[in-house]
C-alpha cells in the first residue's frame, strides 16, 4: 500500500516537474481528511519557506499602484463581472488604502489591485486573477469596524499573493493526467512482475503477478477510478479548501502585522455562518459521524478503505447524509464555524498579545455615517428592495420605492437606473424606460444584463450605429469580444458592412456559445 | 405612504447585528486551554486550566459586546469575566440579509466563475 503511494508520488513528481504552482497538492488530500494547515508547520505562515516562490515575481500584475481597466485582455464570458460597479470614492479610496498598508508587510514583489465595490447583497468578497477584488456593498452594510474589513480584504489580496487563480488552472489542466498517472503504476508494476523466461528454446516474457504487484496494481486501479469519479466533486473542492485555508492563515499575518485585531476574522466567519444559513448542521453532523474511519482510510491512501466507507453511506440508505456528503464534498470552502476554530488556535499559538487586541469600531463607523456615504446605502438598499417588488410583481411598492432610490445622490448610477428600467418596461412604458438607459451617468460601471437590454433597445430602434458603440464599450469594459458579437455581426450587416459582418461570424465560430447562431448567420449572409 | 415602504425596507434589512436568538447565550466549548481569566474591563488577571471551569454548555450572565467579554459564574458562586475570542458561543455576529432572505427577494445577485471569494456562493 506505502509502495503505491510512493509510486504515485515519484511518478507525479516526474509528471508535474518544474510546476511549482501544483505546491500544496498534498495538503488539499490534508485538507481532504480533516486535518488542519496550521498544524504541518512552526512560527507563522508568511514565514514558511514555501512562501518564498510567491515572494518574487514578474508579470503583468507586479508593480504598485492599481490597475486600470480591463481593455485589451480576453476574459472568457464566464469570469466577466457579473454586478454593477457602485460609485462610492471615498469609500473605495478607504478600502484601497487598506490593501496598500497590507501588501507593506508581505516582504516581496508588491502586485497591482483595485479594489472595487459592486451592487449585491452577498457578504463576502471575491478576487479575480486580474487583481480586482470586488467588496459587496453587503459586506459594507454587515462589518461593524475596519478591523474586519481589513481582515477581508487581506484574505482577497493573499488569494491574488500565492497565485491561486493560476495554480487553479494549472491543477485542472493536470486532470487527464491523472489517469496517465495511474497507467503508469499499473505498468511499473507489470514491469516489476514480468521475468524473461526460457521456454522450450525460446525467451518469452512472462507476466506472474505478485501479490504486492495485483495489489498495487487494483489500488491504483482504484485510485484512478475515485480521482476520476469524484474528481470535480471531491478532489477540485478538497484543493480549493486548502486554498481558503492558506488565504485565511497569510490574511491573518498581514493583518496582523497592519496592527489589525485578529479577532476580527471570527467576527467575519461569524457573520458569513449567519449568512450561509443552516446547511452547516446537516454537515457537521456528517463529518462528526462518518469520518473517522474515512479519515484514516485516506491517511493511510488505503483506497479500498475510502471505497468501502463510501459504500456504506449509500448502502445505509441515508439519503440526506448522502446528499450531505455531495454536499459537503462540492463545497469549496470549509464550513466557517470550523474555519473560525482553526483560524483562532493559530492565534493563540502565534499571536498570543494580538489576540487581546479590541477591533476599532470607530473609524470605520465614522466614515460610513457620513451623510453622502448613507446616501449611497440608502439608494442601493430602496432599489434593492424595488427590485425584489417587481420580482414579485408588486408594481405600486416597486414604484414607491424606486422612486426613493433616485431621490438620492446615486440616482443615476447603472445599478438605480436598471431598477426603474425594469419597473417601467413591467408597467409597459417603454419610452418612460429608455429615458433611464439615456440617464445612465457611467456605462463602464454597469453589469453586461444592463448593457444587453441597452443593446437589445438600440437594435429594436434600429440604431445600427448606437449598438455598435455601445457594443465596443461594452467590449473593452469588461475585456470580452464574445458576449455580444452576435448583436454585433447583425448591426455590422445591417449597416452594410458585409464583409466586417462575416469577418465577426468567423470569428465567432470561436466561441462555443454562440456558435451555432453565427453559423447560421454566417450562411445567411455568404448566400446573399 | 411612508409605512409600506418602511415596511418593505425593515422586513429585507432586518438589522441584527448579533444573532439574538429566542434562546438564552451560552458558552459551548473552550479554545483556549489555559483559558484568560480577565477583567471587567478586559485586563488579564490570570490563565486558568478549562478543567476548573464550568463544563460547557455554560451559561451566560452578562455580555460586553464592545470588550467581546461574557461573564459566567462557577459552582461557588465565583464570577469570571472571558474573552468570547477564547470561547465557541452559540449565537454570533449576524448579518441583516442571510442567503435565504436573499434567494427570497428574487433578485439576481450572482459572483463570476474562476474567482476566489471568502465565502461560497448561496447555492453552495
Amino acid at each position: 500500500m506505502k509502495s503505491v503511494h510512493k509510486i504515485l508520488l515519484i511518478s507525479g513528481a516526474l509528471l508535474l516537474s518544474g510546476c511549482k504552482t501544483l505546491d500544496g497538492a498534498g495538503r488539499a488530500i490534508g485538507n481532504l481528511t480533516g486535518s488542519k494547515l496550521h498544524n504541518q508547520f512552526d512560527g507563522t505562515y508568511i514565514a514558511q519557506s514555501e512562501l518564498k516562490q510567491y515572494k518574487e515575481r514578474e508579470d503583468q500584475l507586479s508593480g504598485s499602484g492599481a490597475l486600470l481597466s480591463y481593455s485589451g485582455l480576453n476574459i472568457p464570458e464566464q469570469q466577466v463581472r457579473k454586478s454593477h460597479i457602485v460609485e462610492a470614492p471615498e469609500l473605495t479610496d478607504y478600502m484601497q488604502n487598506i490593501v496598500t498598508s497590507l501588501m507593506a508587510n508581505w516582504g516581496g514583489t508588491s502586485v497591482k489591485t483595485k479594489v472595487q465595490i459592486i451592487n449585491s447583497q452577498n457578504f463576502a468578497p471575491y478576487a479575480d486573477t486580474y487583481g480586482t477584488i470586488s467588496v459587496p456593498l453587503g459586506t459594507l452594510e454587515n462589518v461593524e469596524s475596519e478591523d474586519e474589513i481589513a481582515l477581508l480584504l487581506a484574505h482577497e489580496l493573499s488569494h491574488i499573493l500565492l497565485r491561486h487563480h493560476e495554480r487553479n488552472d494549472v491543477m485542472n489542466a493536470q486532470k487527464d493526467k491523472v489517469t496517465m498517472l495511474a497507467k503508469s503504476v499499473i505498468l511499473a508494476n507489470m514491469v516489476k512482475d514480468t521475468k524473461l523466461v526460457k521456454s522450450s528454446g525460446d525467451y518469452k516474457l512472462q507476466y506472474n503477478a505478485s501479490k504486492q504487484g495485483q495489489s498495487n496494481i487494483s489500488k491504483a486501479a482504484l485510485y484512478n477510478y475515485l480521482i476520476n469519479g469524484f474528481s470535480d466533486s471531491v478532489w477540485n473542492t478538497a484543493w480549493q479548501r486548502s486554498q481558503e485555508d492558506e488565504a485565511d492563515l497569510l490574511a491573518m499575518d498581514l493583518a496582523t502585522a497592519a496592527g489589525y485585531a485578529p479577532r476580527a476574522s471570527s467576527h467575519n466567519l461569524q457573520r458569513l455562518n449567519d449568512f450561509q444559513g443552516k446547511q452547516d448542521s446537516i454537515l457537521s453532523k456528517f463529518w462528526d459521524q462518518k469520518t473517522t474511519a474515512l479519515k484514516t482510510s485516506v491517511q493511510e491512501l488505503d483506497l479500498s478503505g475510502v471505497s468501502q466507507q463510501l459504500d456504506s453511506f449509500i448502502n445505509e440508505g441515508m439519503g440526506t447524509l448522502v446528499s450531505a456528503t455531495t454536499d459537503y464534498f462540492q463545497r469549496s470552502h470549509m464550513s466557517p464555524d470550523r474555519r473560525d476554530v482553526n483560524i483562532r488556535e493559530y492565534v493563540l499559538r502565534e499571536y498570543q498579545p494580538q489576540s487581546r487586541q479590541r477591533v476599532n469600531k470607530k473609524t470605520w463607523q465614522q466614515l460610513r455615517d457620513k451623510k453622502q456615504n448613507q446616501d449611497i446605502f440608502r439608494g442601493y438598499r430602496y432599489a434593492f428592495a424595488a427590485s425584489s417588488a417587481i420580482s414579485s410583481g408588486n408594481l405600486d411598492e416597486a414604484e414607491k420605492l424606486a422612486l426613493q432610490a433616485t431621490s438620492t445622490s446615486v440616482r443615476n448610477q447603472p445599478g438605480i437606473r436598471e431598477v426603474m428600467y425594469d419597473l417601467r418596461m413591467a408597467q409597459n412604458q417603454s419610452n418612460k424606460a429608455k429615458q433611464n438607459l439615456a440617464l445612465v451617468n457611467n456605462w463602464t460601471h454597469a453589469s453586461p444584463d444592463f448593457f444587453e437590454k441597452k443593446v437589445d433597445f438600440e437594435m429594436q430602434q434600429h440604431n445600427y450605429q448606437q449598438v455598435l458603440q455601445f457594443i465596443e464599450l461594452a467590449e473593452s469594459t469588461f475585456g470580452n469580444k464574445s458576449m455580444f458579437i452576435v448583436q454585433k455581426s447583425v448591426a455590422l450587416a445591417n449597416l452594410q458592412h458585409i464583409d466586417q459582418a462575416i469577418s465577426a461570424l468567423k470569428e465567432c465560430q470561436s466561441y462555443e456559445a454562440e456558435k451555432p447562431t453565427c453559423e447560421i448567420l454566417l450562411k445567411q449572409l455568404e448566400q446573399s | 405612504m411612508k409605512t409600506p415602504i418602511l415596511t418593505s425596507i425593515a422586513f429585507i434589512f432586518l438589522n441584527l447585528n448579533f444573532a439574538l436568538a429566542s434562546e438564552p447565550l451560552k458558552i459551548l466549548s473552550y479554545v483556549a486551554d489555559p483559558i484568560s481569566i480577565l477583567d471587567e474591563n478586559a485586563r488579564l488577571v490570570e490563565k486558568r486550566a478549562t478543567k476548573l471551569l464550568p463544563k460547557p454548555a455554560v451559561d451566560v450572565q452578562a455580555y460586553n459586546e464592545d470588550l467581546d467579554l461574557v461573564l459566567i459564574k462557577t459552582s461557588d458562586g465565583e464570577e469570571l469575566w472571558l474573552d468570547t475570542f477564547e470561547i465557541k458561543l452559540n449565537q454570533g455576529k449576524a448579518v441583516n440579509l442571510d442567503c435565504y432572505k436573499l434567494l427570497q427577494a428574487g433578485v439576481k445577485d450572482e459572483k463570476e466563475a474562476a474567482t476566489f471569494g471568502f465565502g461560497a456562493d448561496c447555492n453552495k
